[in-house]
Parts: C-alpha cells; structure tokens; sequence
C-alpha cells in the first residue's frame, strides 16, 4: 500500500489533522524510521513473555471511605463550552465513520 | 564565592544560622535570572511574587525560633509538566498554553511541606518528547556553557537554569534520559530514580510505565537531599511504591562492553575508558559486562513510549481544557482540527508512530515484540546485578550539538538517546554525573544502580564527584 495513503487513514484514527505537505514529510519520515525499528525481527521471542509492569502483582485499592475529591466548579472553570452544569460539545450527527 | 555558587546545603545552612535571609536570597536569584534569561531562555514562566512570599515564611519561622527543614528558603526552578497549583502549566504545548494546574503534583506538595522556594517554571521540549528542548512551543533554550549548543532534552530548561546558576536545584522528568542527558550536556548532575520510587500524580504523562520524576543539582549531596523528600509510595499513584535499599559491600563496576563498540564519540569514548581505569587504581574490581539485546532497545523503546504516547495523549481533545480550534465544524472535527494544530511536530510525529504501531495488522510485529524485547532486557540487567554492585557507563554517544543540527532528522535525534533508554526500559535507578571536561563542554558517566539502589548510587556519585579532573 502507498504509505502516505497509509498515514492518512492513521492521521484519522489519532484524531490529527494533517496538511498535504505534513501527510509528505511524515510518510518520508516515518517510512525510514519504521525501516530502522525492522531490527527487532531478528530477535528471538520465542516463549517469551510481554512486559506487563514494573511493579509486583499486588492489590492497590483503598478501603471504601468517602474521600473528598475536586468540587465539579473547579473543573468547569475550564471548559470551553457549557450549559449549566453540562458540558457543551459540538454536533456529533453522522460524523462517526472513517 | 557569591550566594548563587552555593549548594542546597550551604545555602541552608547560612539561611538558618541567620547569616542570609532567605527573601534577600530569593531577590539575588530573581536578579540573576533578570540578567542571564534573555541568554539562556531556560525558564517559560518566573514566579518572583510566589518566590518572595515564600522566602518571607522561612524568615518569619526562624525569626520566631521555630525549626525549618534541610531545603527551606533554598530557590529552584520546576519543570512545566509537573503541576503547582494555580500556576500555569503547559508541558511546553501551545494544546496547553493556558492552562491553570488544578492542583499540586506529589512531588510539590511534599515540598512546600518543607517551605521549599519555586522560582519558575522551566522549558522542555513538548510533552517531553525530544533530546534538546528545541521541540519546545514557546522558546529556545541554550546550553549555558557554550550558548550555540543544545543544553539537552528533555528537561533543557531545568538543567540549563541550575548550571548558569540561575537556580539551585530543579525537578525534572526522565523517560528515556531526560534528566540525565541534560544534566550531562550542562554539567550539573541528574538522578533517574528507580521506576515508582517517586510519585508521578501531578505529572503530565508522556510515557507511563517509563517517566519519573528526579531532581537535577551542582552535587551528588544534594541530589540526595531532594530524592530524600520526594521518593515514597503515594495513594494517588498505584505504580508507586516504597522500598528498603539493598544493601552489599563489595565494590565491583561492570562496564557493558556494547556502550563502547560503535557511534560513541572518539574523545568520550577515551575519557571514559581512563576515567574506569582510575576507578580500578583505587581498587574497584572492573569486569566486563554485556547487554546481549541493547541493539534492539532504541527501537523498543521508541515502539512503547509512541504507543503510551498516543493512547495517553488522547486526553488533549479540544473539549474539557486547553486550546480548542474554533472554527470546526463537527464535534471530529473539533477533535481533528484542535489536534492537528495545538500539537507540534514531534508530537504528532510520535502519536501518529504509536497509533501505526498500534493499529490492526501491526500490533503483533511491533507491539508485543517490543513488549518481549523489553523483558528480555531486563532479564539481561538482572543477570549483570548478580555479579556486580554497579553499571558505569557513558550519557551519551556526542557532546551537545549545535542549536538546529539535528531538527531536520528524526532518526538521529532518536539515536542520541541510545545510551540513557535501557535504564528506562528494565526500570532501574541511574545518576549521571559529571567527571571531565573536553574544551568548555561537560562529559559525564552514568552509574545504574540495581532496583532501589539510589543510597549507593549516591555514596559511589560522590566519589566520582571527588575523582573528576577538574575543580
């Protein structure tokens, strides 16, 4: 596949906008580093497992008290649009696929 | 010697044996970074109200008698993804610019419990993603020792401010060597801690399971003061925990045979050589260690942190806080819109890599191959940490490059990263330390300790500090 058509329909899924020249230089760039991470094909994993975390397994949750947490003001103070104690967003009507 | 040369602990001392006021050090550091930011352009936002105001606390504790702590009245400079509450904090994003902290971060709420001094917030490079801080939104920051050079990425800003002496200390964040690479092209030291020693509540995330936050200082002693009052286990953050320091004697440094084999610079590669034979004068046992992987481990490293990146950074939407794109149509189009413009290059470079590496068809060759990888390299340190107390090793391949050197290729930035990213992908503790010189520019080594070995690191930093060749 033409990779810039490839970086394209990735742009769309990273919700990132590209202009034509961008969708040029990333493909160029992108292809080359892509090329440089090949490496790892020749390493053996067989049997090997995946990373998961840095930390032993070990239960991380609190006991069930009520804590208190940031006020909802505080939060609004910052969105962009708003209705009360909602948050405003734009139309989201047939705009869902790729 | 003047005020701005001391150390923290100096500096603390004078302040609580009522030699120096802390307000009247708190101006002088005010009046430095007047003189030296249009140079060095290390901070993105200076806070002399806050500074005095809190200096003017310390005076009045010691005034009445009262008891104040190791770092009080000390002043340092803060990164801008780690959040002070009511202060702007922008991760160096134009998505951010605006952007008010709602709260403070672990970190800066354990030292204003200790009536720590803020000077400011320090530039980096966006979200953190780079080796030189030029991918910063804002401004350029430059290398205090030769101001046509990088001071350094991730955390330019804090190393560069505590090296012109603008600042005491300064926190920073490192995921693949950004606190210690910058520390090492400034001249001043930085400690990676262990994975999850410290908080990272209040940090804005690049790359979770690699970023910590760390302290960069003039001196070992003082990095330690500063990890002393950060590090600890936090209900806010899962991933962190507590841990007794290993304890061992023998003093045995092995050096990974593959840091020196290729693409090292030939003066560091010699000044390190003779720096670990002066090391075996003093009788360490030096014995050759191998990271059989370490030519997978840029690429691993860049195949996780782009993925985290990009699941991560999906937060920055456009809708809840930060810059948002007026003029879309559609609510994706607010997403498309206020993404393609509120990001900068490299963060949509590596967003974009992450989502390839992470889209259907991929996954498996890159994903949870580098997720494999990354096992096996640490498998590979705690194999070398059964026979040896410490790993010493370069920061970098290259001295600081030229402002401008290196922007228009991805590839080689990434590779200037080389030495500093195994420590972040087996999640071990390393410092990096400053021990010669080559004309005006610092060179320093890293010593990798093993799990929660930062007591040792420290007591070996200072012995290097004591070895270095220069005053």
């Amino acid at each position: 596949m033409d990779f810039k058509k490839e970086i394209e329909k990735i742009s769309v899924l990273a919700r990132i906008e590209l202009s034509e020249k961008d969708k040029t230089k990333f493909s160029k760039e992108l292809n080359k580093i892509l090329d440089h991470f090949n490496i790892l094909q020749k390493a053996d994993v067989k049997g090997i497992q995946p990373f998961l975390t840095h930390s032993e397994s070990r239960n991380v949750f609190r006991n069930d008290e009520a804590k208190t947490c940031f006020g909802k003001e505080i939060l609004k103070d910052d969105f962009l649009d708003k209705q009360g104690n909602y948050l405003k967003i734009k139309s989201v009507k047939k705009e869902w696929e790729l | 010697m003047g005020i701005i040369d001391l150390t923290i602990k100096e500096l603390n001392q004078k302040i609580r044996g009522k030699e120096i006021k802390a307000v009247t050090v708190a101006e002088e550091f005010l009046e430095v970074i007047k003189k030296k930011e249009k140079n060095i352009k290390a901070f993105l936002e200076i806070t002399p109200d806050l500074a005095l105001e809190q200096a003017k606390k310390v005076d009045e504790k010691i005034e009445k008698g009262e008891e104040v702590s190791e770092i009080a009245g000390v002043p340092m400079a803060c990164k801008d993804n780690i959040l002070f509450e009511g202060k702007k904090c922008t991760a160096g994003s134009k998505i951010l610019e605006n952007y008010i902290a709602k709260y403070d971060a672990t970190v800066i709420k354990k030292l204003k419990e200790k009536n720590f001094v803020l000077l400011g917030k320090t530039n980096m490079d966006e979200f953190a993603m780079g080796s030189s801080t030029e991918n910063s939104a804002f401004q350029i920051t430059k290398n205090p020792l030769d101001l046509k050079r990088v001071p350094g990425g991730s955390s330019g800003g804090s190393a560069a401010a505590v090296s012109a002496n603008e600042s005491v200390y300064a926190l920073g964040s490192d995921t693949g060597g950004s606190i210690r690479q910058p520390a090492a092209f400034c001249g001043v030291v930085g400690l990676k801690p262990t994975y999850g020693s410290v908080s990272r509540f209040g940090l804005i995330a690049y790359a979770p399971s690699f970023d910590q936050i760390g302290p960069i200082t003039k001196t070992v002693e003082d990095s330690k003061i500063i990890y002393d009052i950060i590090k600890g286990r936090d209900d806010f953050d899962s991933t962190s925990f507590s841990k007794k320091e290993n304890k061992k004697e023998k003093k045995t440094i092995g050096v990974p045979k593959e840091f020196f084999e290729k693409g090292i610079d030939k003066e560091i590669k010699e000044k390190t050589l003779g720096f670990i034979n002066k090391l075996s004068e003093q009788g360490y046992s030096i014995k050759e260690v191998s990271l059989p992987n370490m030519e997978y481990a840029l690429s691993v490293y860049y195949i996780i942190v782009c993925s985290e990146a990009s699941s991560n950074l999906a937060r920055f939407d456009g809708i809840r806080y930060g810059f948002s794109e007026k003029k879309a149509k559609n609510l994706k189009d607010t997403y498309l819109k206020t993404r393609g413009i509120g990001f900068g290059e490299e963060v949509r470079r590596r967003i974009l890599l992450g989502t390839y590496a992470l889209s259907a068809g991929y996954y498996d060759a890159y994903y949870l191959r580098a997720q494999k990888i990354r096992n096996l390299i640490k498998k590979d340190f705690e194999e070398i940490f059964k026979d040896v107390d410490f790993i010493l090793a370069p920061v970098s391949p290259i001295l600081p490059f030229k402002i401008g050197e290196k922007t228009d290729d991805p590839l080689s930035m990434y590779l200037a990263d080389i030495y500093t990213i195994p420590v972040n992908l087996a999640g071990v503790p390393a410092l990096s330390v400053p021990f010669s010189k080559i004309g005006k520019l610092s060179i320093s080594v890293q010593i990798i300790g093993n799990y929660f070995d930062e007591e040792k690191l420290f007591e070996f930093g200072k012995i290097i500090e004591n070895l270095r060749d220069y005053d």
